[in-house]
């Protein structure tokens, strides 16, 4: 059997010894019916001490902050940071809610960005696309574009407005309220054709 | 559970209902220990607002290991003040920089193993812990001061009296034998 470690089981018994260090005391332990019975002791004997000090009261706000932890912990939210800590006080019965609330925030804000993003890169492609239709003077994507409408139109869209009618030059149908923009195209000036394996010339392409 | 009934509930009762999900008993704990852990979380970190998270902390732990008690009369307050020592101790091992302690989750810290705290000393007073405490050379109080209270090791004692650890180790333990048989004493009167 290794020597007795009584000199050490005060700083093992509080947890204040290297986990290597302590390693080596627990195997002694387990061997070592006399040096556990000291440590048992030693246990006991340092719980005694805090005994002698005077009775000191934390804020009331300590106690509220328990009770909205484990309100939150049975709820099965485990938050480990002292409820004192936060900037503002919540009631305990409604932290959950309040957790809940600030999730489906975030949610809804990144719903919104992404739905942002992708209208503006619509938006940047159209005008894009219109752009290269008045080049192409009647053919290619432009075209196409202008194809759909009259389909669009006689699957029973929305009439177009008068004034759109009437700005619209000769072959292009009447068509839904989208038909102003296609109609536009064919009035304005192109740049000509994507360069290629730009973005648009890959969704032209197709 | 109602506010009129707790204070005749042992601890052991309290931390039954505790571990069945009552938050009122934890509270019921809370309000007849929270003075004393406070106390000495403030002893050892001299900062009211760390020695109030230590104390909260305390006492979540209570709340999410009280199912894995093991009733043994007596033993809830020695744990507690175990538990509360122990996140005082690492939060002075943090600030220090210095990892010298054992997990939390060491196997004596968890409630199954709260047998090991003896129950011997559950009735001493104030007055008697305080007398004992002075009655002990200063060398030998001043090394268990510093070790329980202040969370320094053998080595960190050393430096600071300037005396070898060895000699370190000895004042402790000869401190806490002679403490030993004082209380012992008072308490078979």
């Amino acid at each position: 059997m290794t020597a007795h470690v009584i000199d050490d089981l005060p700083a093992y018994a509080i947890g204040l010894m290297r986990e290597r260090e302590a390693a080596a005391v627990r195997a002694h332990l387990e061997r070592c019916a006399s040096c556990a019975a000291e440590l048992a002791s030693t246990r006991a004997l340092l719980a005694a001490l805090p005994a002698q000090l005077e009775d000191a009261s934390p804020r009331a706000d300590v106690r509220a902050g328990l009770r909205a932890r484990v309100l939150a912990d049975r709820a099965g939210i485990h938050d480990d940071t002292p409820a004192s800590l936060l900037p503002f006080r919540i009631d305990p019965s409604s932290r959950n809610l309040f957790l809940r609330l600030a999730s489906l925030w975030m949610l809804c804000a990144f719903i919104v960005g992404i739905v942002g993003g992708l209208t503006g890169w619509a938006l940047l492609l159209g005008d894009r696309l219109q752009k290269r239709g008045d080049g192409a003077n009647g053919g290619g994507p432009a075209a196409t574009l202008r194809a759909g409408v009259p389909a669009v139109a006689a699957h029973g869209a929305a009439p177009v407005p008068p004034s759109v009618a009437a700005s619209a030059p000769a072959g292009v149908p009447p068509g839904p309220e989208r038909a102003p923009r296609a109609v536009a195209v064919a009035r304005d000036g192109a740049p000509g054709p994507a360069p290629p394996g730009s973005a648009d010339a890959v969704l032209l392409a197709a | 559970m109602t506010a009129a009934t707790t204070p005749a509930l042992s601890d052991e009762d309290l931390l039954r209902d505790v571990a069945a999900g009552d938050v009122e008993a934890l509270e019921a704990l809370y309000d007849r220990y929270s003075r004393q852990a406070f106390a000495l979380a403030l002893r050892m970190l001299h900062e009211r607002e760390a020695a109030e998270e230590v104390t909260q902390d305390a006492f979540v732990s209570v709340w999410r290991q009280a199912g894995t008690y093991r009733e043994r009369s007596g033993r809830v307050r020695p744990w507690l003040f175990a538990i509360v020592h122990h996140r005082a101790i690492d939060r002075i091992r943090r600030a220090r920089g210095d990892g010298a302690t054992t997990a939390l989750d060491d196997a004596w810290m968890r409630a199954s193993d709260a047998d090991v705290f003896g129950d011997a000393y559950r009735n001493v007073q104030r007055e008697q812990v305080r007398a004992a405490m002075q009655a002990l050379p200063e060398e030998q109080r001043a090394a268990v001061e510093m070790l329980y209270f202040g969370g320094m090791t053998f080595a960190e004692i050393a430096e600071r009296t300037g005396a070898p650890a060895g000699t370190v180790k000895s004042r402790v333990r000869l401190g806490l034998r002679k403490l030993r048989d004082m209380l012992d004493e008072e308490l078979a009167t």
